[in-house]
């Protein structure tokens, strides 16, 4: 039977079937992922021509390529003979052009059909080119989509530009690197849960309850005091983006690098800071050093985790990848580069502080998903949000704007 | 440098203890063979790879190790509430000394768990260790556990525990 979307999401309430129904899931990787924009890389993961990735968009098998032309090609990944992966390795160089292994088939970086051995059987077929995708690039990201009819990237990115700018602006080359690997972490749960969770500013004091019991850290001060005294917010740009701005809760430069109060600032930092306020404005350079990279969400599968980056890859309705890696900084020394490898590890994959936790607590919810469908609810701070003059919501960051940012625009897709 | 039968039956032990402690989850036990030099790894490249460069899924240095160890003894670790029942099988052992009181130890490893903390589901985890063991002030401690996932670079459920 199919979802009617109007009625499973509305008010704040949503179905719990969105996330335990198998047809919802084709649904979604047909609309949402197929049809839409997503992420697929970084482009300082592919420096030079033939460089390649291997991505999913939606469950699809594609490669994300330098080309010949220094340009990035989102291609298929199967052979248009018989659907064999044309690269099996999860990144590497392509030297010159892929083959087929199967029959040795092969096409360029832009997907041409190049050469079929055995050519006079072929004569008169119209063997087909490797499906592309459309590709669109800021700031270094790479998006992509399968719909040549795709709403323009600019209306689909809309406020996730800010977002982006605001990661570049903690850069002092105002460039940034993503090519050290990617920690690859499995949950049994719908992938949603993991973009609610990431969005969630309520459940630090109990999912992440044993760090703030066992350690010192700075996400005591900004989203581990009681409501009144919390003045982070959380944001729903539009489009699907939202962010919770965790930073606006540092006092002192450059918590979000672990500078601690009373210690005398390492060099690396110092000269950090030094570069950011010779860069930037006083106003910018004030926002990066004590704020930061945000925490923000860019629709449907990319997640700016201060330092970091996620994004999703699904299997199924309930198994879920969440890929890792830090943000580094193009032109910074490797001390302070480092820095980021350490947080990344500290606070994202399975065996971080953080990460595993959610996973725990979510994979508890995905559970609770299976039975009768049940209301889940997301009313919460609905009667204390601000809407701006653009449309932007905010409110405290401890409400569920943030969930019902994401199912707003879900349900506009879903329902389209 | 030649290694004594007394040696590699210490090293060994050791070894096998430090795995006995980490299986039942016996947080300061384990805490207590750590030399204060001890670094803990979980690469996701198993060749030559500079930490300072590329990212790892897990590297305590032994501030953090003691903090990791502090979290799973607040009892609400969720990724380790309960622990998971774990038997891990160590073989192929090799040990090379290096120094007076050091060694280097090579083995693989297979390792059973029960994740009991959401949907109850086993997991087989299987590589191979490195450790550098050092004697100091007549005591045998870790001082790196280096460990090589054969699916490092590939997805992976969680890791809350001590591997």
């Amino acid at each position: 039977m199919a979802m009617n979307y109007s009625e499973a999401i509305k008010d704040g309430i949503v179905s719990s079937a969105l996330y335990a129904d198998d047809g919802v899931f084709n649904e979604e990787i047909e609309k949402i992922f197929t049809q839409g924009w997503v992420y697929v890389a970084h482009e300082t993961e592919i420096p030079n021509v033939g460089d390649y990735v291997r991505r999913n968009i939606g469950l699809e098998a594609f490669v994300v390529v330098r080309g010949k032309d220094k340009k990035v090609k989102v291609i298929s990944n199967r052979c248009t003979h018989r659907a064999t992966l044309l690269v099996h390795e999860d990144k590497g160089n392509l030297r010159g052009s892929l083959t087929c292994w199967y029959h040795g088939w092969v096409f360029g970086f832009d997907g041409k059909l190049l050469n079929v051995p055995y050519g006079k059987g072929s004569e008169g077929l119209d063997h087909k080119c490797l499906p592309a995708a459309t590709v669109e690039i800021y700031g270094g990201f790479v998006f992509a989509t399968l719909n040549p009819d795709a709403i323009p990237f600019d209306e689909y990115l809309g406020n996730g530009k800010k977002i982006i700018d605001r990661v570049l602006d903690c850069s002092p080359s105002g460039k940034i690197r993503v090519d050290t690997g990617w920690v690859r972490y499995e949950t049994q749960t719908n992938w949603k849960l993991q973009i609610e969770n990431n969005v969630d500013g309520y459940h630090l004091n109990y999912v992440h309850a044993s760090l703030g019991r066992a350690l010192d850290v700075r996400y005591k001060d900004t989203v581990m005091v009681s409501e009144d005294k919390l003045t982070t917010e959380a944001i729903d740009f539009l489009g699907g983006h939202i962010e919770l701005t965790i930073g606006a809760g540092y006092t002192k430069p450059l918590e979000w690098l672990g500078v601690k109060e009373g210690r005398e600032m390492p060099a690396d930092i110092k000269e950090y800071k030094d570069a950011i306020e010779e860069k930037h404005s006083d106003e910018v350079a004030h926002e990066v050093i004590y704020a930061g990279p945000p925490h923000a969400y860019i629709f449907p599968n990319l997640f700016i985790a201060e330092t970091n980056i996620i994004f999703y890859q699904m299997e199924d309705r309930h198994t879920n990848v969440q890929l890792s890696s830090p943000i580094l900084f193009e032109g910074s020394s490797d001390k302070l580069n480092s820095r980021f490898l350490r947080l990344c590890e500290g606070s994202l994959g399975p065996s971080s502080f953080l990460l595993p936790d959610d996973g725990a607590i979510t994979e508890r919810q995905s559970r609770g998903h299976i039975g009768r469908p049940m209301d889940i609810d997301l009313r919460r701070g609905m009667d204390r949000e601000v809407v701006g003059e653009d449309g932007v919501i905010t409110s405290h960051i401890t409400d569920e704007t943030s969930q019902r940012a994401f199912w707003n625009h879900y349900k506009t897709i879903m329902s389209s | 440098m030649k290694l004594s039968e007394s040696e590699y039956r210490d090293v060994t032990q050791f070894i096998y203890k430090e795995a006995r402690f980490a299986d039942n989850s016996l947080y300061s036990e384990w805490e207590e063979l750590l030399n204060d030099d001890f670094e803990y790894m979980v690469p996701i490249e198993h060749g030559e790879s500079d930490p300072t460069k590329r990212l790892l899924i897990l590297f305590d240095n032994r501030a953090r190790a003691a903090s990791r160890v502090r979290m799973l003894k607040t009892g609400v670790r969720h990724t380790q509430t309960p622990p998971s029942p774990m038997a891990r099988v160590i073989s192929n052992i090799e040990v090379e000394k290096i120094a007076e009181g050091e060694y280097r130890v090579y083995a693989a490893f297979m390792l059973g768990e029960l994740q009991v903390q959401a949907h109850p589901n086993k997991h087989i985890w299987v590589g191979r260790y490195e450790y550098l063991l050092k004697e100091v002030e007549g005591t045998l401690g870790m001082s790196l556990k280096k460990v090589f996932l054969i699916d490092s670079a590939h997805k992976i459920p969680a890791l809350g525990f001590l591997i």
